[in-house]
């Protein structure tokens, strides 16, 4: 800290920090914290969090996949074809989750682009299936994998891949054994963004894979189901996300941008 | 924060950006807030059209005013009611719904206005080869119904219960519109839908009749806030659904009258 805030914006700024929290203490304030463990046994919440985790984590691990790939790509190049594939890859980030969900659906639907082959050929259908959700959850973290990376390999001294290749590694083992450990704590914290986003998906989700209780009702439609349902539950697993997204936030600290 | 000094006296410096800034957010503060107030009608999903027609009408009677919908299940607009949302003019799909309105003072004497049942639907690439309710049941077919806080929803589980037909693996869509388009869309197999959007539904859509699913019936009930601040209009609003234009709107759309 080099410089405090002039007074009239620290007030503003007191302002800005309510208007993010209050919703959040209005949350904590409704939840009927005696019957908490109660209305987490539920089977409905059980059901939801056990879905969450699972799609969440395959999800995370795809995203990580398929984001260190287009994030070695996207570190390669410059200019504007750097900036229109950055865009297009991050894309997910900024469109309403809908509108992601109801592209994946004309894409991998029954009747979707891919999807009508995929069920001719297989019989497979990928809405309304646990796939049909990691899909979605993919669709959405993976930009957040691709930033996270992108930043740490622009940052990285282009000579320690440099002195690899003069070592003798071979372009594929530079970028396996020598960048891609370099950069461990971006890759750390892409993964971990990109879970925790996959966690909070609902649009995409909801339109893509639909909403069946134990299939593909994850804590988010749970929650959105139990709004209307049974208020207690929904606070009660809106508590669970809050908890689970701020631990990650907190453990990631800074690093989350660490271009800085 | 490098150079620190050269910004020692805000309030010299930023005052021009200050003041753009606070007419800017002020102006967009009042702009988002409101304009000329539009009579507000929160309207179930299945009825949203009939209310559409009906609004435009209700404009050209009265020439200046607008109408303001806010459409979404039953189940929705009950919870947005129940956390205080301002609103003119309510519309359910539900009697027992609005009942519980008018018990808690949100809403003033409701009044029965169409009637409607439960309707199977079956996707257009299906719609020639499935024709009873026997062959979705013993039949591995992808089924969409309304979530259970939608009155289509609770006739849905209602219906399948009486006749023992398994919807653990139907999708719960946020309202019926989401069913309809779904199942017109061959997304889904099988939607349960009402009857009047059977009726009003223009794509070759399969029509399971004589299921059983047209006994499983609910009432749409229509009211005025309790808080309105435009009572006056609002009842010029809800008088025109007793007129004969409102009938033939409610008719054309599927609905049956009371």
């Amino acid at each position: 800290m080099t410089s405090r805030l002039p007074r009239i914006l620290r007030y503003a700024t007191f302002v800005a920090i309510a208007v993010v929290a209050a919703p959040l203490i209005a949350l904590l304030w409704r939840v009927p914290w005696s019957d908490l463990p109660q209305l987490l046994s539920a089977e409905v919440v059980v059901d939801a969090l056990i879905l969450s985790a699972l799609s969440s984590v395959c999800a995370a691990a795809a995203a990580l996949v398929l984001g260190t790939l287009i994030a070695l790509q996207l570190s390669n190049m410059r200019g504007a074809a750097a900036s229109t594939l950055r865009a297009l890859v991050t894309l997910p980030m900024v469109l309403p989750p809908v509108v992601g969900g109801a592209a994946l659906l004309f894409a991998f639907g029954r009747n979707g682009l891919v999807g009508e082959t995929i069920n001719n050929a297989t019989g497979l259908v990928l809405p309304y299936s646990l796939a049909g959700v990691v899909i979605a959850n993919t669709f959405v973290a993976t930009p957040f994998v691709v930033l996270t990376i992108e930043s740490g390999l622009r940052s990285l001294d282009p000579r320690y891949e440099l002195a690899a290749a003069t070592l003798g590694a071979g372009p594929m083992r530079t970028k396996l054994g020598v960048v891609l450990p370099m950069i461990r704590s971006s890759i750390v914290a892409g993964t971990f963004l990109a879970w925790a986003r996959a966690l909070g998906e609902f649009g995409a989700t909801i339109t893509f894979a639909g909403n069946i209780p134990g299939r593909t009702q994850t804590l988010p439609l749970a929650v959105f189901v139990a709004m209307e349902t049974n208020r207690g539950a929904a606070l009660a697993m809106s508590l669970l996300l809050v908890v689970i997204s701020l631990t990650v936030l907190v453990a990631l600290r800074d690093r989350w941008w660490p271009s800085q | 924060m490098k150079n620190n000094e050269n910004f020692r006296s805000p309030w010299l410096v930023g005052r021009p950006l200050l003041l753009a800034s606070i007419i800017l957010i002020s102006s967009l503060l009042s702009g988002c807030g409101s304009g000329s107030q539009p009579l507000r009608v929160f309207v179930a999903s299945s009825f949203a059209g009939v209310a559409d027609r009906i609004g435009a009408e209700h404009v050209r009677l009265h020439r200046g005013t607008d109408v303001e919908l806010n459409v979404a299940s039953s189940g929705t607009l009950m919870t947005q009611l129940k956390e205080g949302a301002e609103v003119d003019v309510v519309i359910l799909a539900s009697a027992s719904y609005m009942g519980q309105l008018a018990e808690s003072g949100l809403v003033r004497r409701p009044k029965i206005i169409a009637l409607n049942s439960l309707g199977i639907a079956v996707s257009p690439s299906l719609a020639r080869q499935v024709t009873s309710m026997d062959q979705i049941r013993d039949t591995d077919l992808q089924i969409a119904i309304c979530v259970e806080s939608a009155p289509c929803g609770v006739l849905a589980l209602a219906y399948a219960s009486s006749i023992g037909l398994d919807l653990a693996s139907a999708t719960r869509e946020p309202n019926v519109k989401a069913v309809l388009a779904k199942v017109e869309r061959d997304e889904v197999d099988v939607g349960f839908v009402y009857a009047s959007d059977l009726r009003s539904s223009t794509v070759d859509l399969g029509r399971l009749v004589n299921s059983g699913a047209e006994r499983h019936t609910t009432s749409y009930s229509l009211a005025v806030a309790a808080n309105s601040t435009r009572a006056r209009e609002a009842r010029d609003f809800v008088s025109l659904f007793e007129t004969e234009t409102g009938s033939d709107v409610m008719v054309h759309f599927g609905f049956e009258l009371p």
